[in-house]
Protein backbone atom coordinates (compact mmCIF):
# COMPACT_ATOMS: atom_id res chain seq x y z
CA UNK A 1 0.00 0.00 0.00
CA UNK A 2 0.96 3.38 -1.00
CA UNK A 3 0.26 6.78 -0.44
CA UNK A 4 -0.18 8.70 -3.81
CA UNK A 5 -0.69 12.81 -3.14
CA UNK A 6 -2.21 15.46 -5.25
CA UNK A 7 -2.05 18.91 -3.67
CA UNK A 8 -0.77 21.12 -1.16
CA UNK A 9 -3.67 23.05 0.35
CA UNK A 10 -3.72 25.25 3.61
CA UNK A 11 -3.67 23.13 7.16
CA UNK A 12 -7.79 22.10 7.61
CA UNK A 13 -9.17 22.03 4.42
CA UNK A 14 -10.97 18.94 3.66
CA UNK A 15 -11.86 17.06 0.66
CA UNK A 16 -15.36 16.28 -0.06
CA UNK A 17 -16.85 12.85 1.45
CA UNK A 18 -18.03 11.92 -1.92
CA UNK A 19 -14.27 12.76 -3.77
CA UNK A 20 -12.42 9.56 -5.16
CA UNK A 21 -9.18 9.76 -6.69
CA UNK A 22 -6.89 7.53 -8.76
CA UNK A 23 -8.95 4.25 -9.38
CA UNK A 24 -11.53 5.11 -7.43
CA UNK A 25 -9.83 5.53 -4.06
CA UNK A 26 -10.77 7.89 -1.15
CA UNK A 27 -9.16 11.29 -0.79
CA UNK A 28 -8.07 12.39 2.39
CA UNK A 29 -6.61 15.51 4.26
CA UNK A 30 -2.98 14.53 5.90
CA UNK A 31 -1.96 17.04 7.72
CA UNK A 32 1.94 18.60 7.69
CA UNK A 33 2.58 21.49 9.75
CA UNK A 34 0.49 24.98 8.25
CA UNK A 35 -0.53 22.90 5.24
CA UNK A 36 -2.06 19.83 4.56
CA UNK A 37 -1.45 17.15 1.29
CA UNK A 38 -4.44 15.51 -0.49
CA UNK A 39 -3.71 11.87 -0.81
CA UNK A 40 -5.24 8.28 -1.50
CA UNK A 41 -3.85 4.60 -0.14
CA UNK A 42 -3.64 2.46 -3.33
CA UNK A 43 -2.91 -0.94 -3.18
CA UNK A 44 -0.86 -0.65 -5.63
CA UNK A 45 1.64 1.85 -7.67
CA UNK A 46 -0.84 3.81 -10.57
CA UNK A 47 -0.17 3.02 -14.21
CA UNK A 48 0.12 5.29 -16.66
CA UNK A 49 -2.53 7.21 -19.61
CA UNK A 50 -4.93 9.51 -19.86
CA UNK A 51 -7.17 8.41 -17.41
CA UNK A 52 -5.09 8.71 -14.66
CA UNK A 53 -3.82 12.17 -15.89
CA UNK A 54 -7.96 12.97 -15.63
CA UNK A 55 -8.38 11.55 -12.38
CA UNK A 56 -5.74 13.03 -10.87
CA UNK A 57 -6.22 16.26 -11.87
CA UNK A 58 -10.06 15.91 -11.14
CA UNK A 59 -8.87 15.62 -7.71
CA UNK A 60 -6.96 19.07 -7.46
CA UNK A 61 -9.33 20.94 -9.50
CA UNK A 62 -12.15 19.59 -6.80
CA UNK A 63 -9.68 21.72 -4.32
CA UNK A 64 -9.94 24.90 -5.84
CA UNK A 65 -12.60 27.77 -5.09
CA UNK A 66 -12.64 31.37 -5.57
CA UNK A 67 -10.57 32.05 -2.40
CA UNK A 68 -7.93 28.60 -2.18
CA UNK A 69 -6.07 27.63 -5.15
CA UNK A 70 -4.41 24.42 -4.36
CA UNK A 71 -0.31 23.82 -5.12
CA UNK A 72 -0.54 20.85 -7.86
CA UNK A 73 1.94 17.85 -7.40
CA UNK A 74 3.31 16.53 -10.18
CA UNK A 75 1.22 13.43 -11.39
CA UNK A 76 3.06 9.79 -9.62
CA UNK A 77 4.49 11.09 -6.31
CA UNK A 78 4.06 8.09 -3.79
CA UNK A 79 5.23 7.74 0.15
CA UNK A 80 5.32 4.50 1.87
CA UNK A 81 3.49 5.43 4.69
CA UNK A 82 2.07 8.53 6.52
CA UNK A 83 5.35 9.14 8.03
CA UNK A 84 7.57 10.33 5.52
CA UNK A 85 4.81 12.02 3.52
CA UNK A 86 4.45 14.26 6.47
CA UNK A 87 7.93 14.54 6.72
CA UNK A 88 8.75 15.18 3.24
CA UNK A 89 5.55 18.10 2.99
CA UNK A 90 6.24 19.96 6.33
CA UNK A 91 9.94 20.19 5.54
CA UNK A 92 9.46 22.76 2.91
CA UNK A 93 5.77 24.30 4.94
CA UNK A 94 7.18 27.95 3.90
CA UNK A 95 7.51 27.66 0.54
CA UNK A 96 3.73 26.08 0.24
CA UNK A 97 2.36 28.95 2.43
CA UNK A 98 4.10 31.32 0.45
CA UNK A 99 2.83 29.54 -3.49
CA UNK A 100 -0.75 29.27 -1.55
CA UNK A 101 -0.46 33.04 -0.68
CA UNK A 102 0.70 33.14 -4.68
CA UNK A 103 -2.21 31.27 -6.12
CA UNK A 104 -4.91 32.26 -4.24
CA UNK A 105 -8.22 33.53 -5.87
CA UNK A 106 -6.56 33.16 -9.49
CA UNK A 107 -6.34 30.31 -11.47
CA UNK A 108 -4.07 29.51 -14.30
CA UNK A 109 -5.04 29.91 -18.34
CA UNK A 110 -3.46 28.21 -21.62
CA UNK A 111 -3.18 29.75 -24.89
CA UNK A 112 -1.63 28.01 -28.03
CA UNK A 113 -0.60 30.22 -30.56
CA UNK A 114 -0.09 28.98 -33.93
CA UNK A 115 0.01 30.08 -37.51
CA UNK A 116 -3.40 30.09 -39.46
CA UNK A 117 -2.13 28.18 -42.16
CA UNK A 118 0.94 25.27 -42.43
CA UNK A 119 3.88 27.28 -43.99
CA UNK A 120 5.27 23.94 -45.50
CA UNK A 121 8.19 25.81 -47.53
CA UNK A 122 9.52 26.07 -43.87
CA UNK A 123 8.92 22.69 -42.12
CA UNK A 124 11.96 21.54 -43.02
CA UNK A 125 13.42 17.30 -42.55
CA UNK A 126 16.51 17.73 -42.61
CA UNK A 127 16.64 13.52 -42.63
CA UNK A 128 14.63 13.24 -45.71
CA UNK A 129 17.72 15.11 -47.25
CA UNK A 130 19.44 12.97 -50.33
CA UNK A 131 22.79 14.31 -49.96
CA UNK A 132 25.52 15.83 -47.40
CA UNK A 133 25.11 19.54 -48.90
CA UNK A 134 21.34 19.41 -49.12
CA UNK A 135 21.23 18.11 -45.55
CA UNK A 136 23.38 20.78 -44.25
CA UNK A 137 21.39 23.23 -46.36
CA UNK A 138 18.09 21.95 -44.70
CA UNK A 139 19.44 22.11 -41.07
CA UNK A 140 20.27 25.50 -41.35
CA UNK A 141 16.81 26.54 -42.79
CA UNK A 142 15.59 24.46 -39.77
CA UNK A 143 17.70 26.89 -37.42
CA UNK A 144 16.79 30.00 -38.55
CA UNK A 145 12.92 29.38 -38.73
CA UNK A 146 13.16 28.14 -35.08
CA UNK A 147 15.06 31.68 -34.47
CA UNK A 148 12.51 33.76 -36.08
CA UNK A 149 9.40 31.37 -34.50
CA UNK A 150 11.29 31.85 -31.01
CA UNK A 151 11.55 35.80 -31.99
CA UNK A 152 7.82 35.73 -32.49
CA UNK A 153 6.63 34.04 -30.25
CA UNK A 154 8.32 36.37 -27.34
CA UNK A 155 7.00 39.14 -29.66
CA UNK A 156 3.48 37.81 -29.12
CA UNK A 157 3.87 37.01 -25.41
CA UNK A 158 4.89 40.59 -24.62
CA UNK A 159 2.35 42.11 -26.79
CA UNK A 160 -0.25 40.17 -24.68
CA UNK A 161 1.26 41.35 -21.54
CA UNK A 162 1.64 44.71 -22.38
CA UNK A 163 -1.83 44.93 -23.51
CA UNK A 164 -3.39 42.82 -20.32
CA UNK A 165 -1.52 44.99 -17.55
CA UNK A 166 -2.46 43.92 -14.15
CA UNK A 167 -5.21 41.21 -15.38
CA UNK A 168 -2.23 38.75 -15.83
CA UNK A 169 -0.17 38.26 -12.27
CA UNK A 170 2.58 36.06 -13.73
CA UNK A 171 3.38 34.07 -17.10
CA UNK A 172 5.31 31.10 -18.47
CA UNK A 173 6.64 31.02 -22.38
CA UNK A 174 7.13 28.24 -24.01
CA UNK A 175 7.89 27.68 -27.95
CA UNK A 176 5.67 24.97 -29.51
CA UNK A 177 6.63 22.32 -32.56
CA UNK A 178 5.64 21.65 -35.60
CA UNK A 179 4.53 23.51 -38.90
CA UNK A 180 2.12 25.18 -36.94
CA UNK A 181 2.67 25.91 -33.50
CA UNK A 182 5.03 29.36 -32.70
CA UNK A 183 4.00 29.39 -28.83
CA UNK A 184 2.47 28.16 -25.62
CA UNK A 185 1.40 30.77 -23.04
CA UNK A 186 0.38 30.43 -19.78
CA UNK A 187 -0.98 33.45 -17.28
CA UNK A 188 -2.19 33.88 -13.72
CA UNK A 189 -5.62 35.16 -13.61
CA UNK A 190 -7.86 36.31 -10.87
CA UNK A 191 -10.88 34.62 -11.32
CA UNK A 192 -12.37 38.13 -10.93
CA UNK A 193 -10.48 39.26 -13.86
CA UNK A 194 -11.40 36.24 -16.12
CA UNK A 195 -13.70 37.84 -17.61
CA UNK A 196 -12.01 40.83 -18.72
CA UNK A 197 -8.72 38.64 -19.67
CA UNK A 198 -10.82 36.92 -22.26
CA UNK A 199 -12.47 40.25 -23.63
CA UNK A 200 -8.89 41.55 -24.56
CA UNK A 201 -8.16 37.84 -26.14
CA UNK A 202 -10.73 37.92 -28.48
CA UNK A 203 -9.91 41.53 -29.57
CA UNK A 204 -6.28 40.14 -30.15
CA UNK A 205 -7.78 37.22 -32.16
CA UNK A 206 -9.86 39.22 -34.04
CA UNK A 207 -6.97 41.45 -35.07
CA UNK A 208 -4.59 39.22 -35.80
CA UNK A 209 -5.88 36.69 -38.55
CA UNK A 210 -2.64 34.89 -39.84
CA UNK A 211 -2.88 33.54 -36.76
CA UNK A 212 -5.01 30.55 -34.44
CA UNK A 213 -5.59 31.52 -30.79
CA UNK A 214 -6.41 28.05 -28.54
CA UNK A 215 -7.82 28.79 -25.02
CA UNK A 216 -8.06 26.33 -22.23
CA UNK A 217 -8.29 26.62 -18.09
CA UNK A 218 -8.97 27.38 -16.10
CA UNK A 219 -6.41 25.02 -14.44
CA UNK A 220 -4.81 24.61 -11.32
CA UNK A 221 -1.27 26.11 -11.50
CA UNK A 222 1.03 23.51 -12.50
CA UNK A 223 2.44 25.32 -14.86
CA UNK A 224 3.67 28.27 -11.81
CA UNK A 225 5.70 25.84 -9.51
CA UNK A 226 9.04 23.66 -9.77
CA UNK B 1 -21.47 0.71 -27.47
CA UNK B 2 -19.53 1.93 -30.37
CA UNK B 3 -16.80 5.16 -29.40
CA UNK B 4 -17.61 8.67 -29.79
CA UNK B 5 -14.48 10.27 -32.05
CA UNK B 6 -12.84 13.63 -30.13
CA UNK B 7 -13.42 16.28 -31.26
CA UNK B 8 -10.17 18.91 -32.17
CA UNK B 9 -11.45 20.44 -29.09
CA UNK B 10 -11.38 17.74 -26.78
CA UNK B 11 -8.10 16.35 -28.06
CA UNK B 12 -6.81 19.92 -27.41
CA UNK B 13 -7.85 19.70 -24.28
CA UNK B 14 -6.75 16.46 -23.57
CA UNK B 15 -3.05 17.08 -24.53
CA UNK B 16 -3.24 20.19 -22.40
CA UNK B 17 -4.38 17.96 -18.96
CA UNK B 18 -2.10 15.60 -19.98
CA UNK B 19 1.18 18.15 -20.67
CA UNK B 20 0.36 19.94 -17.16
CA UNK B 21 -0.34 16.65 -14.82
CA UNK B 22 2.63 14.65 -16.08
CA UNK B 23 5.18 17.27 -17.01
CA UNK B 24 4.57 20.16 -14.32
CA UNK B 25 3.34 20.52 -11.02
CA UNK B 26 5.31 20.38 -8.11
CA UNK B 27 7.68 17.75 -7.11
CA UNK B 28 7.37 17.72 -2.91
CA UNK B 29 11.35 16.37 -2.27
CA UNK B 30 13.76 15.00 -4.69
CA UNK B 31 13.14 11.48 -2.80
CA UNK B 32 10.42 10.32 -3.82
CA UNK B 33 9.31 7.57 -5.77
CA UNK B 34 7.35 7.60 -9.30
CA UNK B 35 5.15 5.79 -11.06
CA UNK B 36 4.90 7.38 -14.75
CA UNK B 37 3.13 5.45 -17.25
CA UNK B 38 4.27 1.68 -16.35
CA UNK B 39 7.69 2.92 -15.74
CA UNK B 40 7.30 2.06 -12.39
CA UNK B 41 9.69 2.84 -9.23
CA UNK B 42 11.88 5.31 -10.57
CA UNK B 43 13.90 6.05 -7.92
CA UNK B 44 14.52 9.59 -8.03
CA UNK B 45 17.71 11.27 -6.28
CA UNK B 46 17.96 14.52 -4.43
CA UNK B 47 17.22 17.45 -6.46
CA UNK B 48 16.51 15.79 -9.29
CA UNK B 49 13.97 17.43 -11.53
CA UNK B 50 11.59 13.90 -12.20
CA UNK B 51 10.33 14.09 -16.08
CA UNK B 52 7.31 12.64 -17.77
CA UNK B 53 7.38 10.24 -19.96
CA UNK B 54 6.76 12.70 -23.05
CA UNK B 55 9.70 14.63 -21.75
CA UNK B 56 11.95 11.42 -22.08
CA UNK B 57 10.61 10.48 -25.25
CA UNK B 58 11.89 14.48 -26.05
CA UNK B 59 14.83 13.88 -24.68
CA UNK B 60 15.53 10.64 -26.62
CA UNK B 61 15.13 12.42 -30.12
CA UNK B 62 18.31 13.85 -30.31
CA UNK B 63 17.36 15.15 -34.14
CA UNK B 64 17.72 13.67 -37.53
CA UNK B 65 20.58 12.02 -38.21
CA UNK B 66 23.05 12.77 -41.34
CA UNK B 67 22.33 11.02 -44.44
Amino acid sequence: VTLYTYCILPGGRQPPETLTGIAGAAVEAVSAGDVACWASHLPELPGGGADVAREHNAVVVAAMDREVTPVPLRFGQIFPDRDALVSAVGARSSDWLELLGRFARRAEYGIRVARAEADTARDVHPARAESGTAYMAALARRQADESGRREEGERIGRLIRERAGSLITDARLEFAAGARGIVSLAHMVAWNDADAYHALLQNMRSEMTDLRFLYTGPWPPYSFVE
Amino acid sequence: MAEVPMSPEDELSLVELVNRVLDKGAVVSGDVTISVAGVDLIYVGLRLVVSSVEAMRDRANLGPKPP
